[in-house]
């Protein structure tokens, strides 16, 4: 190996650790499904590093299948994403697609003010632009 | 030494393009993120000799982006000031990240550093042929699993944009 097996692990830990922390902290659906397939990738770099490490293939088709079924994963929401565009247009409510984007006009009735991620949120300036002193915080 | 570098160069790019990827309010900055992430990986994909994973990987990342890109398009379109990520999303991500810290430096002084067998005798490790005629032999009931999912999946959603739309509880069909 031109590199310790170590650097691998680390860089696939890290990867998979900011995937885990995007899909659980997050709202947003696409950011959530970005971050499993995040996740899904770590894993697959994991395999390759194994396959690598014991020079056997079948570390390299086990990443190849995760990666696969990442897609179906993706694929299957993608479907069901559809089905509620079809549905909000049938019936127009205009809830359930606020969930493809967070910082969106989404009240949680009830909900706890800080846990609520910004009612009345747009995705113009996001994190990075949050020079709003009424930050949801 | 040049592996060392561009290792480093790329796992740095791959980790931070996923972080602005999780963190970016914008959908559209979190998929160009997501798919900087992905084009990083391929570096120590390829220094594994996993060409065949980094090229799945590749294309994955492409339709996953296509995917999603379609997905934010036909959402609605936020409107009004953005505001900052709150406190919830902030305090578990600190924690996350100083956890992290703390494997790292737990356990870089303690790691066994081993570099794995070399490869003189088993050249068509990481061949793609080689990789599909192994995984035809040995490995066919993942492989027939993954392929019936893909062929369930594509059969549901086919069928879940042709059926139409679903009647509203209390109606009956005439």
């Amino acid at each position: 190996m031109a590199l310790p097996i170590t650097h691998y692990l680390y860089l696939a830990l890290a990867l998979f650790c900011v995937g885990l922390g995007g899909a659980l902290l997050r709202r947003s659906l696409v950011v959530v499904l970005l971050g499993i397939q995040l996740m899904l990738g770590a894993i697959a770099l994991l395999f390759a590093a194994y396959a690598r490490f014991y020079v056997d293939p079948a570390g390299q088709i086990a990443a190849l299948l995760v990666v696969l079924v990442g897609l179906i994963e993706l694929a299957v929401a993608v479907a069901i994403v559809v089905r509620a565009v079809h549905a909000e247009q049938r019936e127009g409510e205009g809830t359930g697609l606020s969930l493809i984007h967070d910082w969106h006009h989404h009240h949680v009735p009830g909900g706890v003010a800080w846990l609520s991620e910004g009612e009345g949120e747009g995705e113009g300036e996001g994190d990075d632009g949050g020079d709003d002193p009424g930050a949801a915080t | 030494m040049g592996g060392l570098i561009s290792f480093y160069i790329s796992a740095g790019v791959a980790v931070l393009a996923a972080l602005i990827a999780m963190l970016t309010s914008r959908s559209d900055r979190a998929l160009a993120g997501f798919a900087v992430s992905f084009a990083a990986l391929v570096v120590p994909l390829i220094q594994l000799r996993a060409a065949t994973v980094a090229g799945v990987v590749l294309l994955a990342a492409a339709v996953i982006v296509i995917l999603l890109g379609a997905v934010t398009r036909v959402g609605p379109r936020a409107t009004g000031p953005g505001r900052r990520l709150p406190i919830a999303f902030w305090l578990p991500a600190g924690l996350a990240l100083l956890g992290f810290v703390w494997v790292v430096l737990a356990t870089g002084s303690r790691q066994v550093v081993d570099f794995g067998p070399a490869l003189p005798n088993r050249a068509e490790f990481g061949d793609g042929t080689a990789l599909l005629l192994e995984l035809g032999a040995n490995h066919g009931v993942p492989a027939l699993l993954v392929a019936l999912l893909a062929l369930a999946c594509v059969i549901a959603a086919v069928l879940g944009l042709v059926a139409g739309p679903a009647r509203p509880a209390g109606v009956k069909a005439s």
